[in-house]
């Protein structure tokens, strides 16, 4: 009796508190969707009032464009060329064995580790005692450091559980190397170079301390931007803007969840 | 085929490699900037010095931005992890929908810009934000502002690292055989017992492992003390930031930069040791 009774306290006790951390998860996210239809020239929570004036308004913002164009065109390289590298590298890392593979492995997850102001001021350190003064190569090098690790573990993943024996099959068979991995070894490989790509841009996209950096005032990106518009307006078009930004991620995250289940992508997270 | 080997290997790694010594290089630049002298803003003298080190340790201001730092990241870490235990628990061992609300919640938290969760942290915090609405509400008078406080920024990196504490926690109540947790209730343990002594204990490499990454990344936090604690709450990344591009002291922000970095390698050493051990058990 008085086991079942304690059992029950128990489980009403951590499904309150699961409910509480749930809560405290999307608070931020409900408070800020919720803000954006507030009919006063300040932000509040609840909203005060009903209207979509500051929608309208956000859509008006021309300062937005160019760095949201800028941001979508560095993402999509460097997520292209960290997802190539991370595929050259991974293959490399998963296939073989050689001497030195934990000491790589560390070094590629190293951009994981050292803080992203260090990693920031090194490379405008290094940019401007070098004179390189072209901010997209200059942005897209440090985002391609930063989003390496991530496309890197993300395909690794997916090479761990692949079949090798696919592989010999389509050789004996005739076909040569290049053949091979086209036909058979990207294709079922693909969820994860598409999943590490999605990361990667991702994670490019949303990057703010490195290209605080490394912008300069022509060439910002959105989310440089947005943190000075954020840092001295504080108008319900920020929260329409951040709901924009919350619905992208629910897109993203409808597409991790489709091409490789959200379940892995946690354990690639880790 | 076998002397293809090396070959291979080599120019499967070759572009990886060259960007990643790039980033070390310039990693080592400004540790070698580190150690020299600050003649005017902008320029140094090239120079062994250790007075840039010596000026962190030595200045209060500095020091009183090193003890917060590490103050607020450990407060940052054990909430992190009450709130993030529940979570990652319910992942593992919930039903499979709630199993799939919490990774997906989980995940939707991570995905989303930094630069909105912390936004929604000042309206939440602010003036007119919902702490004060929901006082006023129940009759208690507040209109004062939570922003630029340790509060806030604490707040604000618990929400930052919850994620990261549930995916490392995930991973290790994953391994937990779920019989251990059986064979105890048969004995005879209730849910509390049988939490306390067999799942708590057996999650232990990996809240050990969440804690130090939790800290780790608390030390290094930019954005959310930039935010909420304004110029009253820095942290060390921010000291960083401003003395590299405001105050443009370049040797003294490198020794802060060196410092910062040391700090976080010792950190994951640690953490690669615990890891590690904690796959033996």
């Amino acid at each position: 009796m008085k086991k079942i009774r304690i059992d029950k306290v128990a489980k009403v006790f951590s499904i309150f508190a699961l409910v509480c951390s749930v809560f405290f998860l999307l608070l931020p996210l409900i408070v800020i969707v919720g803000s954006s239809f507030g009919d006063t020239p300040y932000l509040t929570f609840p909203p005060v009032g009903f209207t979509l004036r500051w929608y309208f308004e956000a859509l008006g913002l021309k300062q937005f464009v160019q760095p949201l164009l800028i941001s979508i065109q560095l993402g999509v390289f460097v997520a292209t060329v960290s997802t190539i590298l991370g595929l050259l590298a991974s293959l490399a890392i998963v296939r073989y064995d050689f001497p030195g593979k934990n000491l790589l492995n560390n070094l590629l997850l190293s951009p994981l580790i050292i803080p992203l102001v260090v990693t920031g001021m090194a490379l405008y350190r290094f940019f401007t005692t070098t004179g390189m003064r072209a901010p997209f190569i200059n942005l897209a090098i440090g985002h391609i450091i930063v989003t390496l690790p991530y496309a890197l573990r993300t395909i690794e993943a997916c090479l761990q559980v692949f079949d090798v024996t696919l592989e010999e099959a389509a050789m004996t068979l005739g076909a040569n190397r290049l053949q091979t991995f086209l036909k058979v070894t990207f294709p079922l490989i693909k969820p994860g170079v598409i999943a590490g790509w999605l990361f990667a841009f991702a994670m490019s996209f949303d990057e703010f301390v490195v290209a605080i950096f490394l912008s300069t005032p022509g060439f910002v990106t959105f989310p440089v931007e947005f943190f000075y518009y954020i840092r001295w307006s504080i108008n319900p078009t920020v929260a329409v803007i951040s709901t924009f930004l919350i619905i992208y991620v629910l897109v993203l995250v409808i597409i991790l969840d489709r091409t490789l289940g959200l379940r892995s992508v946690l354990g690639i997270l880790k | 085929m076998i002397g293809n080997k090396r070959a291979n290997i080599l120019l499967l790694l070759i572009p990886t490699l060259a960007i990643m010594a790039f980033f070390l290089l310039s990693i080592l630049a400004i540790a070698r900037d580190s150690f020299n002298k600050f003649v005017s803003p902008g320029i140094m003298e090239p120079a062994f010095t250790l007075e840039n080190y010596l000026m962190f340790f030595t200045t209060p201001a500095y020091l009183n931005v090193l003890y917060r730092t590490i103050r607020i990241s450990l407060v940052s870490t054990a909430l992190s992890l009450i709130i993030g235990y529940p979570l990652a628990y319910y992942i593992v061992r919930g039903s499979p929908l709630i199993r799939r609300v919490c990774t997906s919640v989980t995940l939707f938290s991570f995905l989303t810009s930094i630069l909105v969760r912390v936004f929604a942290w000042r309206i939440i915090l602010g003036r007119t934000g919902l702490v004060n609405r929901v006082l006023n509400a129940f009759g208690i008078p507040s209109s004062a502002s939570y922003l630029g406080t340790e509060l806030a920024v604490t707040i604000g990196l618990v929400y930052f690292l919850i994620p990261f504490v549930v995916f490392t926690l995930v991973g290790v109540i994953d391994k937990i055989p779920i019989e251990l947790e059986q064979a105890a209730k048969t004995l005879g343990a209730n849910e509390i017992i049988t939490f306390l002594k067999v799942t708590l204990p057996l999650s232990t490499p990996g809240i050990m492992a969440a804690s130090l990454i939790s800290y780790c990344l608390g030390m290094s936090a930019f954005i959310i003390p930039l935010l909420l604690g304004g110029d009253q709450v820095k942290m060390l990344a921010n000291i960083i930031y401003d003395q590299c591009m405001f105050v443009v002291n370049y040797p003294f922000a490198s020794a802060a930069a060196i410092i910062l970095l040391v700090i976080s390698l010792v950190i994951i050493v640690v953490y690669q040791k615990i890891v590690t051990r904690g796959l033996k058990y």
